[in-house]
């Protein structure tokens, strides 16, 4: 169940930072939510606060990572 | 904010950064390997550790009360038990400890005996004064990297002093940097890889900036803590509200209080007590016991644990007949919403309250934080090598490009060394002499290749053989293990060994694909000038 909460966290972060990368009002709320479903799912795996601790860092690296990959969103993508 | 404003800020963003860059990515870098060291790394280190379950609560307790009656009664005060976790020993240690000394030492005495955890076999005896047990312990090279990370290696106070001090500045440079970089949004995604170097490298100190700026900041402001607390918080608390009696301030917050002895016969139940612990927090580790007044009526015992539910270390107390009495954090049972605060502080630099996971994170963001000094100079350089009036010759340019590449790269070749070098040691040399190899070859092989930089060599070259032998390095690990070996990574039941072994190999790998790719597509934009250097 560990395995299965923190692999749909990492998941959701992804998705949460790729929306980030969405140059609009809209996305950039919907990253929010899904940062906060992700969260959810760390909170599930390691209580409270170590939950808040472990998903904030790891949202950090993700956002890093696919800014590494990916880069700016540009027109034509 | 007013543009002259933002121009202070830029010239202490830079500056701060130009003078602590290099010392800020040795302790970051060895601070993120840091992170892994306690346990897995040490215990990959040492094969008694590698296929170790729990410890058995009765086998310990018959030990204790076997050796304790080998003793002078005096040193039954306090007993530690170092638990074979990897967060301390590689050994089960029993140390029956004497505040006072005895006939032949005036201050702390100890007797100490080490057991190998597969059998319980006594390896190795001990009495001295205490604090040189302590200082004589076996090291290895994640305990080496752990050490250099806290201290350089210099010593206390003075390598705690300075890396608190980079904790601080650490702090200034995460902050002045967001003042500076103001549009963060715009510039989250901004990666043009394909563009010159100096662009990527540009691009890249502000994504690691912006990403990892909480994650820098808590870094810098809990090392700066660790740093300086006992060195100057402690000092200055004591002189504000003990009069300068330091003794006075650390009696009244200890989180283990000397019993009064009775010399009532009771005996203390350390077998009830570990099991107790155990079910209590069944996912938290036991990593040491401290046993006062063992075998007496007013005997207590305190056990540290880590992990499990709470985010912090905490300490169970408990009295010698087995009743619980309370779990409190490691700073004593004081109440308040600043300690709460402080006991949170430890976790957050260690990266150690949730297991494998949160300390791959760290490291990770670790890392980011030792490429950001980096790649901070590599663009202070290239500003001032470029442009129709540089202030920086060509030659000098090289010159600050090989002195960088042999001090960091050197630390970074130096380190993965040590990995190999582990292997060979614990299947060719006595244990007994490890821990003279350690420090020698990490800073001479380190000292060498800075000497290095002092030729007149090509600098991508220098870039290109100092990751290939660090690849080389890491790469040589598992086949080291698996020729001299019997506990390797394809020994049954031994996960840790095989996960650590081949990412070895992985990062090796990784590190010679990137050196190979240095030669295929040479460095571009503004070095691309400096390419044109004198080559040997």
């Amino acid at each position: 169940m560990t395995f299965i909460y923190l692999t749909l966290g990492c998941l959701l972060l992804v998705a949460s930072s790729l929306l980030l990368r969405t140059a609009n009002s809209a996305s950039r709320w919907l990253s929010l939510v899904v940062f906060c479903i992700a969260t959810a799912c760390f909170i599930a795996v390691y209580g409270n606060i170590a939950g808040v601790f472990i998903a904030v860092p790891t949202a950090l690296l993700i956002g890093l990572l696919t800014a590494f990959l990916l880069g700016k969103k540009t027109s034509k993508q | 904010m007013k543009s002259i404003s933002l121009k202070k800020l830029f010239l202490l963003h830079s500056w701060v950064g130009i003078v602590t860059a290099i010392l800020l990515f040795i302790v970051c870098f060895t601070g993120a390997l840091a992170v892994l060291s306690r346990p897995e790394l040490k215990i990959w280190a040492n094969p008694e550790l590698h296929q170790l379950s729990n410890v058995p609560c009765a086998k310990v307790t018959e030990l204790i009360n076997h050796y304790h009656q080998q003793v002078p009664p005096e040193f039954g005060e306090n007993i530690h038990v170092y638990l074979p976790t990897g967060h301390n020993t590689h050994l089960l240690t029993i140390l029956f400890e004497s505040h006072d000394g005895d006939e032949n030492y005036d201050e702390e005495a100890a007797y100490a005996y080490q057991f190998d955890p597969r059998n319980f076999e006594l390896v190795n005896e001990y009495y001295g004064a205490a604090g040189d047990f302590y200082e004589q312990r076996k090291t290895d090279a994640p305990s080496f990297i752990g050490h250099f990370h806290a201290d350089l290696h210099l010593g206390r106070p003075i390598g705690l002093i300075l890396t608190g001090f980079l904790g601080l500045t650490l702090l200034v440079s995460t902050i002045t940097g967001l003042f500076i970089h103001r549009q963060l949004i715009k510039e989250l995604f901004t990666f043009r890889r394909k563009k010159e170097l100096d662009v990527v490298v540009n691009d890249a100190h502000k994504i690691m900036g912006i990403w990892g700026s909480l994650f820098h900041g808590i870094i810098g402001f809990t090392g700066a803590f660790l740093g300086l607390a006992t060195i100057i918080l402690l000092p200055a608390a004591a002189f504000v509200s003990f009069g300068g009696d330091q003794d006075k301030l650390v009696a009244k917050f200890t989180a283990m209080p000397e019993p009064i002895i009775t010399n009532d016969y009771q005996a203390t139940d350390i077998n009830t007590i570990l099991i107790d612990a155990q079910a209590r927090y069944p996912k938290a580790k036991i990593i040491d016991l401290t046993i006062m007044a063992h075998n007496d009526a007013n005997a207590q015992v305190y056990l540290r644990l880590i992990g499990g539910d709470a985010v912090a270390s905490q300490l169970l107390h408990y009295h010698g007949n087995g009743e619980f009495s309370k779990s409190m954090s490691s700073f004593g049972d004081i109440p308040g919403p600043a300690i709460k605060v402080l006991e949170l502080l430890f976790p957050l630099h260690f990266g150690n309250f949730a297991g494998i996971f949160v300390k791959l994170i760290w490291a990770l963001l670790g890392l980011s934080t030792a490429l950001l000094p980096l790649s901070g100079m590599m663009m202070w350089l290239a500003k001032r090598s470029r442009g129709s009036n540089p202030t920086l010759s060509e030659l000098a340019y090289q010159r600050w490009n090989r002195s960088i590449i042999g001090s960091c790269g050197g630390l970074v070749l130096a380190t993965a060394i040590l990995f190999p070098a582990q292997v060979l040691l614990n299947n060719l040399v006595p244990v007994q002499t490890h821990n003279a190899y350690f420090g020698p070859l990490f800073f001479y092989s380190w000292l060498a290749w800075c000497l290095l930089a002092v030729l007149p060599i090509n600098y991508h070259r220098y870039l290109q053989v100092t990751m290939t032998l660090t690849g080389l390095a890491c790469m040589a690990v598992l086949p080291l293990n698996l020729a001299l070996s019997a506990s390797h990574a394809f020994s049954a039941n031994n996960l840790l060994v095989t996960a650590v072994d081949i990412s070895f190999l992985f990062i090796g790998g990784l590190f010679i694909y990137v050196s190979n790719c240095l030669v295929t597509k040479p460095l571009n934009g503004v070095t691309a000038k400096a390419t044109r250097e004198v080559t040997v």
